[in-house]
């Protein structure tokens, strides 16, 4: 269970190209949604390989949307993944990007 | 950006809302065991009607032994909740309450009125249980609305 604070992180309406690619939507929309998630269930969540998560991983973290944490829990390496606060920002202006288009085309 | 068509912002929406319901489901996996703690919360207050200082010892024990499934989310579950603070106070007035039957139940075995223990141990199975039932649909209500109230 982690602290989080309750007010809305979006800066308005924004749509994000490199988060609207499908794996890393969902990618987003799971860690958008928890405090941290792990890298195995991640993965298995979305049929993916261990290497083409990484590289949909590697492209949020370099743009600064993402963290890693490494634990080390029964002799075993677990990656732990969280959308750091820019992350959210960009991810909540990407729905609502998403929200606003949906309502221009109705 | 390469405006896209309405049939796809909505596509992409309802993928977002099928990956949160992923998330609800992974919080819930533990449920029947949450639901196994809250009634043995209740037998260990109810045991209070029963005389002796071990008897104290062991109920007390248990219920606090049993706080952390009720309240907790496994590490099996590969997902760690994302709770605000109001959840937070929320979750500390519940163990308030719990904390309360486990009072109820000391008294009765202290006072030796063993139907006060046993009204105690009703209690905490009724809280524990609707713990469990809140808390479980405040983190699907905390999951889903961000997708549905903009």
């Amino acid at each position: 269970m982690t602290l989080e604070p309750e007010a809305p992180t979006t800066s308005g309406p924004l749509f994000d190209d490199l988060i609207h690619v499908p794996n890393r939507l969902r990618i987003c929309a799971i860690l958008a949604s928890t405090a941290s998630v792990e890298f195995a269930t991640l993965r298995d969540r979305l049929q993916l390989s261990d290497s083409a998560l990484s590289k949909h991983l590697s492209a949020l973290e370099q743009a600064g949307y993402l963290q890693t944490t490494r634990t080390l829990r029964a002799s075993r390496h677990r990656v732990h993944l969280a959308l750091t606060t820019q992350g959210r920002q960009a991810y909540d202006g990407h729905v609502q990007a998403l929200h606003g288009i949906l309502a221009t085309g109705a | 950006m390469d405006q896209i068509d309405p049939q796809t912002a909505q596509a992409a929406l309802a993928d977002i809302r099928h990956q949160r319901e992923f998330v609800v489901e992974r919080l819930d996996t533990m449920r029947p065991l949450r639901m196994s703690a809250a009634g043995a919360m209740g037998v260990a207050v109810a045991s209070l009607a029963l005389p002796g200082t071990i008897v104290a010892g062991v109920a007390t024990f248990v219920f606090t032994a049993s706080l952390l499934p009720l309240l907790a989310t496994p590490t099996s579950a590969g997902v760690v909740p994302r709770d605000g603070r109001r959840a937070l106070s929320q979750l500390y007035l519940a163990c308030m309450a719990l904390f309360g039957t486990l009072t109820l139940g000391l008294v009765g075995h202290q006072q030796h009125q063993a139907w006060v223990s046993l009204l105690g141990g009703v209690a905490a199975t009724v809280v524990a249980i609707l713990t469990v039932q809140w808390r479980r649909g405040s983190l699907r209500r905390q999951v889903l609305a961000e997708t549905t109230h903009r």
